[in-house]
């Protein structure tokens, strides 16, 4: 251990000797990061606000340092200008710009110092705005991240606020230079003063006190439901599923004593739905609108169905199988939320077209409904596949009656659910049908759903053959709902969805390669 | 074995339409969407790479005759069989709106900066500058774009307009999701664009005297479905 703490200290004896401030300790962030800021069109806390940016600018998600490295430039440190961070997917949007470099992930302020003046990003702006290719978004997507970045050395210009005590909003370039302060608003900027103050000569201890303090003054502010704890507690949230989806894996390994099996099955779907139940409340409570807002929420919506489904099925006797698999999707899908957040901020305002509650609660959430039973029922069809493959057909009759069922409601729900949206974009763009990617989405599921319940009616396939292609709905599902968001329409960064996309189709791929198996098997026996 | 009206007709054309709409989706994604909404979406035949190929509303036409003829050999004519009786109905008027609609609906565009008046608007994705003639002149005489607080982002789009004309002079206001309805036309707010480094407000209009159909097959299908349940849940009397 020892000789890397001595080479620790050798590296960091320089800086001492210059007399520069030490890091600040966790402690020092901590302090900071429940402070409200009022920016991207909502108060959150600095923590949230301070990843967001981060992502923006280096792509790197839920990044740890983000509340520490914000918190530092807004105590007036420099940035490093050698250390890479800012992301630029395609080097040829540099080239264009007369910067020579090879192709690679991050570069630092220095290498891009040219570009850091706000005409030349307006106008890389400008030039990707309606470029649909691969390399216009990603120009789009770095003209943004230097915007994010000029907005904090210029504060003045940022349109962020810290939202203080006594509800003023200011920016810290105003805290800093207004006079005619109110008393409290003179109170504020003692506190702002001393707070940069102490963190400028490293005292750390005093700078956490204070903003600590500051923190929360502002949050007192905010009344009663606190948004910003509340934010704080949603970040904690996914933490606790997680455990809940340990807790099902050593449940499935059957290693739980067999007495106590259904008690301890059902308190778990118990325990899952009123985690993710909270979830959702917790976010009704922030936006101000329908638990459905965009496409990240539909999967939080349709998870909390799914276990909706579980919590029925596990107190029956024959439904406890059937419970597991409603349970591992509930658990699963919130996972894939993240996925799809768009420009980092899980509770970004919706884009004015679709700044309606109305039409956001009936038509998302029936379609979310009709895309939870056909989940169900492709992980029916997965389960009764594989069922068959390993004791014959008997005894399925309960797996292949739910199934059903699921097609049913599946094919029920999205289809009044889709209608409903064309309800909708007819009374609000004056079309009830567009062949948008998204509605094809919906219709592709419906064709599917239909296709999948006439198959035996026609006897080209029994039980086994219909099961099939109800699992193979699973690949139609997810293509039609996450899908065609990574088909490049821009929905979310390229360089960050080019990874992702590659991901969600390799699992589609594998999942066709589960099924193929599983028919081999069938063929050969 | 393959006779119009039987199941298995009905499952080769589902495959067929589901098999279209996905090629067709996966092309939006190379040439753009509005590239396949105006060929094999809307076309009976459309032309891809010089072979004429059958658009959706071939399918959906053919789908219509089947569905019809399915009902009338397969289904039952009794009290039981009234939801689907209702649900094959509503499916195939879908089917016919849809095909109708594809081939005959128009949407006008209009882009107006404040302070502006025009009596006609431009046929959209016409393959060249299309105009029609409007029964009235709409003027902008105000426009603003509230944005969410400290960010870029609109939360509404609101025109302050004026419709003259035909001895009618009335003023009015079109916001996102609240579009303005006007003597059997209907003006909505669709995007703004830049004239001479001013934002200005841009209007869909649409005159679609079928326009009231979609609602009310959505109405008799939902009717249907909720009939067919009723019906057939369990413990309901055969």
């Amino acid at each position: 251990m020892n000789i890397l703490a001595l080479v620790l200290l050798l590296l960091t004896a320089p800086l001492s000797a210059l007399g520069l401030p030490s890091s600040p300790p966790e402690s020092w962030s901590m302090a900071g990061r429940g402070l409200p800021v009022l920016a991207e069109g909502r108060v959150m806390p600095l923590e949230s606000w301070a990843r967001l940016l981060s992502f923006r600018i280096t792509g790197r998600e839920n990044d740890s340092r983000a509340t520490t490295w914000l918190l530092e430039l807004l105590a007036g440190f420099e940035s490093s200008p050698v250390e890479p961070r800012f992301l630029v997917n395609d080097a040829a949007i540099l080239r264009a710009e007369g910067l020579n470099f090879t192709d690679r992930r991050l570069y630092s302020l220095e290498e891009l110092t040219p570009l850091l003046v706000p005409d030349r990003v307006s106008a890389l702006g400008l030039r990707y705005l309606n470029d649909p290719t691969p390399l216009g978004q990603e120009g789009l997507r770095f003209a943004r991240a230097l915007e994010s970045w000029l907005a904090l050395a210029e504060p003045e210009q940022s349109g962020f606020r810290v939202f203080l005590a006594r509800g003023a909003g200011l920016t810290p370039l105003q805290l800093a230079s207004q006079t005619g302060r109110t008393e409290a608003q003179t109170q504020d900027l003692g506190l702002w003063l001393y707070w940069r103050d102490q963190s400028q000569k490293g005292q750390w201890k005093e700078a956490e006190q204070t903003m600590a303090l500051w923190s929360q003054r502002s949050q007192g502010e905010l009344g009663l439901v606190n948004q910003v704890q509340l934010e704080l507690l949603n970040n904690a949230v996914p933490w606790v599923f997680l455990l809940g989806l340990l807790a099902l894996s050593g449940f499935t390994t059957r290693w739980w004593p067999s007495p106590s099996r259904n008690v301890g099955l059902q308190s778990l779907v118990l325990a899952c739905l009123a985690v993710s139940t909270l979830w959702l409340v917790i976010r009704m409570v922030l936006t101000g609108r329908p638990p459905v807002t965009n496409l990240p929420s539909t999967f939080l919506f349709t998870g909390w169905l799914c276990l909706v489904v579980a919590t029925v099925l596990v107190y029956r006797e024959s439904g406890r199988g059937m419970a597991v698999l409603a349970l591992i999707s509930g658990a699963i899908l919130p996972y894939f939320s993240g996925l799809f957040v768009g420009g980092g901020d899980p509770f970004v305002p919706p884009q004015a077209v679709l700044n309606t509650n109305f039409w956001l609660a009936l038509h998302v959430s029936t379609v979310s409904g009709g895309y939870a039973a056909v989940l169900v029922s492709a992980l029916l069809g997965h389960a009764y596949l594989w069922n068959s493959s390993r004791r014959g057909p008997g005894n399925l009759t309960p797996l292949w009656k739910a199934l059903t069922a699921s097609l049913v409601w599946g094919l029920s729900l999205t289809f009044v659910g889709t209608l409903l949206g064309g309800v909708w974009a007819d009374q609000s763009w004056g079309r009830f049908w567009g062949w948008d990617p998204k509605e094809n989405g919906a219709l592709l599921i419906i064709l599917w759903t239909a296709l999948v319940l006439h198959l035996r009616a026609t006897g080209w396939a029994q039980e086994w053959g219909t099961a099939f292609a109800a699992a193979l709905g699973l690949s139609v599902l997810l293509f039609s709902w996450m899908g065609v968001n990574l088909l490049g329409q821009g929905f979310h960064s390229y360089g960050a969805t080019t990874g992702k996309a590659t991901l969600f189709f390799g699992l589609l791929a594998l999942d066709a390669l589960f099924l193929a198996m599983l028919a081999v098997r069938r063929v050969l026996r | 074995m393959f006779r119009f009206g039987s199941s298995k007709v009905s499952v080769v054309l589902l495959a067929l339409l589901f098999l279209e709409l996905l090629g067709g989706t996966l092309a939006q994604s190379l040439w753009g969407a509005t590239a396949v909404q105006t060929t094999a979406f809307s076309q009976v035949f459309f032309w891809a790479q010089g072979v004429p190929l059958p658009g959706l509303p071939f399918w959906l036409g053919l789908t219509a005759i089947n569905l019809s003829l399915g009902a009338w050999k397969n289904l039952k004519r009794t009290w039981q069989t009234a939801g689907l009786w209702i649900i094959h109905l509503a499916l195939i008027l879908f089917c016919l709106a849809g095909f109708g609609f594809a081939v005959v609906q128009e949407e006008l565009l209009l882009g107006l900066p404040v302070g502006a008046s025009s009596k006609v608007a431009f046929v959209k994705d016409a393959p060249q500058e299309v105009t029609r003639g409007l029964p009235f002149t709409l003027s902008v005489e105000a426009f603003s774009l509230p944005k969410y607080p400290a960010s870029n982002e609109p939360s509404d789009y609101i025109s302050d307009v004026r419709l003259t004309g035909g001895g009618i002079d009335q003023r009015a206001r079109i916001q996102m999701n609240l579009p303005l309805r006007f003597q059997g036309f209907t003006i909505y707010q669709s995007s703004v664009q830049t004239v001479d480094g001013q934002m200005a407000p841009v209007f869909k209009i649409t005159n679609n005297a079928w326009g009231f159909l979609p609602y009310a097959l959505s109405g008799l299908l939902f009717g249907g479905l909720v009939l067919h349940l009723l019906l057939r849940r369990p413990g309901a009397k055969k």
